[in-house]
């Protein structure tokens, strides 16, 4: 009974529960907190020694990469909790390590002199175990703890690459701005993609027959080329009536190579065989069969227009793997003597 | 007084495939630096490359004058006729020494020197390029180790203000553009640059042959050398 209650005054926590912090909750409170501090500091530390060695003009336009980070427990009970804890959740969610550290780790850390460190997302950190603590505290070493009042959990180290150039310079090929959180955006990505997979395309419209290598992601339709904005991919123009300014998204994963129509087009495109391609639904490329797309399909319907001959109107697109330029095409001869 | 030099690269930056024919060597006590580029139409060009900037570097320099390449450069072309027979490989490099730069080029690869303008409080200037040995097809007409050894390139320059000596492959010396060189060099202000400064803008320079679509391997190296303490 409370002092309130012998009066009779209204309890301000009536019909308030008290929930008590599990173990486990409190442990991962705790922990989260004092791994946010220490990578920080860590990470700062790894920063600002690196940082000494560079132009205050290169700080500026480049960042570091979180290349590692390894952490510490420094005794044996620290271990174990931890060891505990993540396998527990483990057990339930797989992938809870990651995003256990996504809460911990930040995206990016400054320093005051203008450098910065951009930390992959799907970075997760190494636990490492101190051999020298697995025993137990002895009494002296409890006492000690006990009059410092805070025993250090953890230690971190943090390994650091680059500088790498923050903004894309010149392309060779135009540039394109994908609409954030789009099927679109996350094919084309977020920075810019250096000379990978290549892609041959063969456009037939109403400049008549062009084709050309290039460098994926690629992002086809009526005025892709000379749209500006970020640099993410490069963009080819098809020329034709029925043809949507985001028409069709070519781009590698895992060595594949995949097409869809963004739902932002306005129109989709059929294949050989009649099949109309869904909005954001994949197609995968053949490495053997080139793919022949004919553009001018309307969203709603299900069954390809039968009358599109007209290439000016409805313009045909072949993507084909093929074999690509030979990769040292202009190797350099040996000089030979003139007889 | 020995002149203060900081040495920056990014030799074999890529591309991922890459067949790694491009060889970098310094020797900084003796003020030597040598890039070579293997012709990548000869399987064993990497290693004739590499071989060959070794020996650039390990030459034994004379003392009090630059060092002579012309008979360096020929005793090692005879040398590589035998000892790597259907190889071939350019070659851009310096020695630095108190009285002054001696630039050395044979084949294709660039080696392009700059100087501050205005007594060294305006920007970068191009003072020289070595010349190119290139065929009418593009390619390179003479190259150590090949059929044809003709004129090894050879110039001198006083010593006297600061020079920044860019050294580069013919991949990205081909599709580099110009403006974004400036745009590198530009950065490096008065203030004296670190090697780890010139690595970046190396790296940098390199990035952007990628990028570009140089298939070619990429090696970019920087030398930034001051002489004296006036900064003229």
């Amino acid at each position: 009974m409370k002092f309130r209650d012998i009066f009779g005054l209204p309890s301000a926590e009536k019909g308030v529960e008290n929930l008590h912090t599990r173990e486990m909750d409190a442990f991962a409170d705790n922990v989260i907190f004092e791994l946010k501090t220490l990578i920080s500091g860590a990470i700062t530390r790894a920063l600002e020694e690196r940082e000494s060695r560079y132009m205050r003009s290169i700080l500026e336009e480049s960042f570091f990469s979180l290349e590692s980070l390894v952490i510490k427990a420094m005794d044996a009970q620290t271990s174990r909790e931890l060891e505990d804890f993540l396998s527990n959740h483990e057990g339930i969610n797989p992938q809870f390590r990651t995003h256990f550290f996504s809460q911990v780790v930040q995206r990016e850390y400054r320093s005051t002199r203008g450098a910065s460190v951009r930390v992959s997302p799907g970075l997760v950190p190494i636990f490492e175990v101190n051999a020298q603590s697995l025993d137990n505290a002895t009494e002296d070493e409890s006492f000690i703890l006990s009059l410092k009042g805070r025993k250090v959990r953890f230690e971190a180290r943090a390994v650091l690459n680059g500088p790498t150039r923050k903004t894309p310079s010149t392309t060779p090929e135009a540039v394109m701005a994908a609409p954030r959180g789009t099927a679109m955006n996350q094919a084309l990505g977020s920075e810019r993609k250096t000379a990978g997979a290549r892609v041959h395309i063969t456009l037939h419209d109403q400049h008549g027959s062009t084709e050309k290598w290039v460098n994926l992601p690629v992002l086809l339709g009526r005025e892709a080329a000379t749209a500006q904005g970020l640099a993410v991919g490069s963009g080819v123009d098809i020329f034709g009536t029925y043809v949507s300014r985001r028409q069709l998204i070519v781009f590698e994963a895992l060595g594949q190579i995949y097409c869809f129509v963004p739902a932002e087009a306005s129109l989709t495109c059929s294949t050989e065989k009649g099949d109309v391609l869904r909005p954001d639904n994949l197609r995968r490329l053949d490495a053997n069969t080139p793919l022949r797309l004919l553009m001018g399909v309307p969203m709603d319907t299900l069954t390809a227009p039968a009358e599109r001959g007209d290439r000016s109107d409805y313009p045909l697109v072949e993507l084909s793997m093929g074999t690509g330029p030979a990769t040292h095409a202009d190797a350099t001869p040996r000089p030979r003597a003139v007889r | 007084m020995s002149p203060q030099c900081i040495l920056g690269k990014a030799i074999n930056h890529g591309p991922v495939n890459g067949l790694w024919f491009d060889a970098f060597s310094a020797r900084q006590d003796q003020g030597l630096y040598a890039l070579c580029d293997g012709a990548n139409s000869c399987t064993d060009s990497g290693r004739a490359a590499l071989w060959l900037c070794q020996q650039i570097t390990d030459a034994k320099v004379p003392e009090a004058r630059p060092l002579d390449f012309e008979p360096l450069v020929r005793g090692l072309h005879e040398n590589m006729l035998v000892s790597f027979p259907d190889t071939a490989a350019t070659l851009v490099g310096m020695h630095v020494t108190p009285l002054g730069l001696r630039l050395v080029s044979v084949g294709d690869s660039e080696l392009a020197l700059y100087k501050r303008c205005c007594w060294g409080w305006g920007p970068w200037q191009l003072a020289c390029i070595m010349p190119k040995d290139l065929d009418a097809h593009g390619h390179p007409s003479q190259l150590i180790a090949s059929e044809v050894l003709d004129t090894v390139h050879q110039s001198d320059f006083k010593a006297r203000g600061t020079w920044l000596a860019l050294m580069m492959s013919d991949g990205p010396a081909r599709v580099l553009p110009s403006a974004f060189v400036k745009e590198m060099l530009g950065k490096i202000t008065r203030q004296t640059p670190t090697s780890e400064d010139l690595d970046y803008f190396c790296k940098t320079l390199a990035n952007e042959a990628l990028a570009s679509g140089c298939q070619d391997d990429v090696s970019i190296a920087m030398l930034w050398v001051r002489f004296g303490k006036a900064d003229a």
